[in-house]
């Protein structure tokens, strides 16, 4: 073969590879999804790696983000993780990863167990049910559910806080701990989201009771 | 969809948030020592060692991020830095006197045989491997626990002052609730003896001494000490300088705004002060810690 064919050739081979990269029609969050080595839902493995996930969460949200302060507020970061698996994988999982989730941070912070986890549940079940009806490929949906649900776990935290006689002002909870939690919430959820697609293999929204 | 697949999921979650709630429930009802109080104790012990290495883990990077905004905060705090020094050489010259002076008070009273610092308490040293990471609630967990010695109650100190009490603990590491969280009340007095009260702290950080006398005279930079009443706390240790005493008319007592000493945010090492086998233990005020 002469020397500009083999050129040619191996142009027309890269122009391609650039083709599948790219995937056209497809957004940032689907390129990064790397569907590779999808693990069955139910599986052992499945669930051994969504353990592993929300183990990582309660750790994360005890070690490093009490650091990650915006205006006095801290990311809830077990709460985005939790937000992003049930918009992948549906409400019940979500409800059944937030239950887990919210039991694991008041073992971790010594608190009244059961408020994280029912907070954590509302907002797994109706991120999930959020989900089903959105296009996934757009990084829009993760980062505005995560914004509402981190609104309404704080809001519903306070109304909890405030009947067990904590006593504060609502304007100082709404503009130092609500909103500013919110917004930093919604700044990781992209992030968050491609990393939970990654660690558990894409989306699955058939893994429980959606048929 | 098919009902029978929304009546499961619907199902799912109904049984979900019933445990939460009977688990909320219970756990205000069950004393310290009951079935979830040991149960989370348990979780605590497992997932305290993770905590652990996590924090060495990106020590390294926590200290790079806290050098940087040390640093922007620190050209802001330059000038009144200087100004306080100058003022501090002065104090020092003048403290030095009446230490002298204390020395030779006390030795005239017979006082030296009973200092205000409790010298006969064990300190442990302990490092801090987790902080809180609610808005809600001002904690730190260390590595230390009843394997060390450490029980609930006990104070703890940092080298600036008073850190908080012990609220939980496991045999490899303890939860110290902070004097700044909503929950802690501390006995407190001004070190010159003019004022006593309570110093509560409260959802955003700040420190308060409540229950005060109107009629008593309070500065502005006057020091706060613990008092040891009720014997919650080891008198003596400092909590911080008075920034403002209000006195509004509709209150009973006045309140007075606190600067703590300690820096929360950057708490890296703590004490853990002991006290000598046989000692009236102080009281838990542990009992609703966290709740």
């Amino acid at each position: 073969m002469t020397a500009p064919a083999i050129r040619k050739r191996s142009r027309a081979r890269r122009k391609r590879a650039l083709v599948r990269f790219k995937r056209p029609g497809t957004s940032v969050l689907q390129q990064n999804a790397a569907p590779t080595a999808p693990a069955a839902p139910d599986s052992p493995w499945f669930m051994l790696r969504v353990f592993a996930i929300l183990l990582l969460a309660v750790v994360v949200q005890t070690t490093v983000a009490p650091f990650l302060t915006v205006l006095g507020a801290k990311p809830d970061v077990a709460l985005v993780i939790v937000v992003c698996l049930a918009m992948m994988r549906g409400p019940v999982l979500g409800a059944i990863v937030g239950f887990s989730t919210g039991l694991l941070i008041d073992v971790a912070l010594v608190q009244t167990l059961g408020i994280s986890s029912f907070l954590f549940t509302l907002a797994g079940y109706f991120s999930g049910r959020y989900a089903e009806g959105v296009d996934l490929d757009s990084w829009f949906p993760p980062l505005i559910t995560v914004f509402i649900s981190s609104l309404v776990v704080q809001l519903l935290n306070t109304v909890i806080m405030f009947l067990l006689g904590v006593q504060a002002s609502a304007g100082f909870i709404l503009l130092r701990v609500v909103l500013p939690s919110a917004f930093i919430n919604a700044l990781l959820a992209a992030p968050v989201f491609i990393v939970c697609r990654w660690w558990l293999g894409g989306d699955r929204k058939d893994a429980l009771f959606t048929k | 969809m098919a009902r029978k697949t929304v009546v499961k999921r619907q199902a799912v979650l109904a049984v979900l948030l019933l445990v939460s709630m009977a688990m909320l429930t219970w756990y205000f009802r069950e004393p310290v020592g009951g079935v979830l109080h040991s149960t989370q104790r348990g979780g605590l012990r497992v997932i305290s060692p993770l905590e652990s290495g996590v924090s060495t883990v990106v020590s390294p990077f926590r200290d790079s991020y806290n050098w940087v905004t040390g640093v922007f905060s620190a050209q802001g705090e330059n000038e009144s830095l200087r100004i306080e020094a100058d003022r501090l050489r002065t104090e020092v010259l003048s403290l030095r006197e009446a230490d002298a002076e204390n020395k030779r008070l006390r030795d005239l009273l017979g006082f030296i045989n009973q200092p205000s610092f409790p010298r006969d308490y064990k300190n442990v040293p302990s490092r801090v491997i987790g902080r809180s990471g609610s808005s809600w609630n001002a904690t730190i967990t260390i590595n230390r626990g009843s394997d060390s010695g450490v029980a609930l109650g006990q104070t703890v100190v940092s080298g600036q002052g008073l850190v908080g009490q012990i609220s939980a603990v496991t045999t490899n590491s303890s939860q110290v609730l902070l004097i700044i969280d909503h929950t802690s009340h501390v006995e407190a007095k001004l070190q010159n003896g003019a004022a006593s009260g309570t110093v509560v702290g409260s959802i955003n950080g700040m420190l308060e001494m409540d229950f005060v006398d109107k009629d008593q005279k309070v500065l502005k930079n006057d020091a706060v000490v613990t008092s040891g009443t009720g014997k919650l706390f080891v008198k003596g240790i400092p909590i911080g300088v008075v920034d403002e005493a209000a006195d509004q008319e509709v209150e009973y007592f006045k309140r007075i705004s606190i600067t703590p000493f300690v820096d929360f945010g950057r708490l890296e090492e703590v004490l853990v002060l002991i006290p000598p086998a046989g000692t009236d233990e102080a009281p838990l005020m542990a009992e609703g810690a966290g709740s």
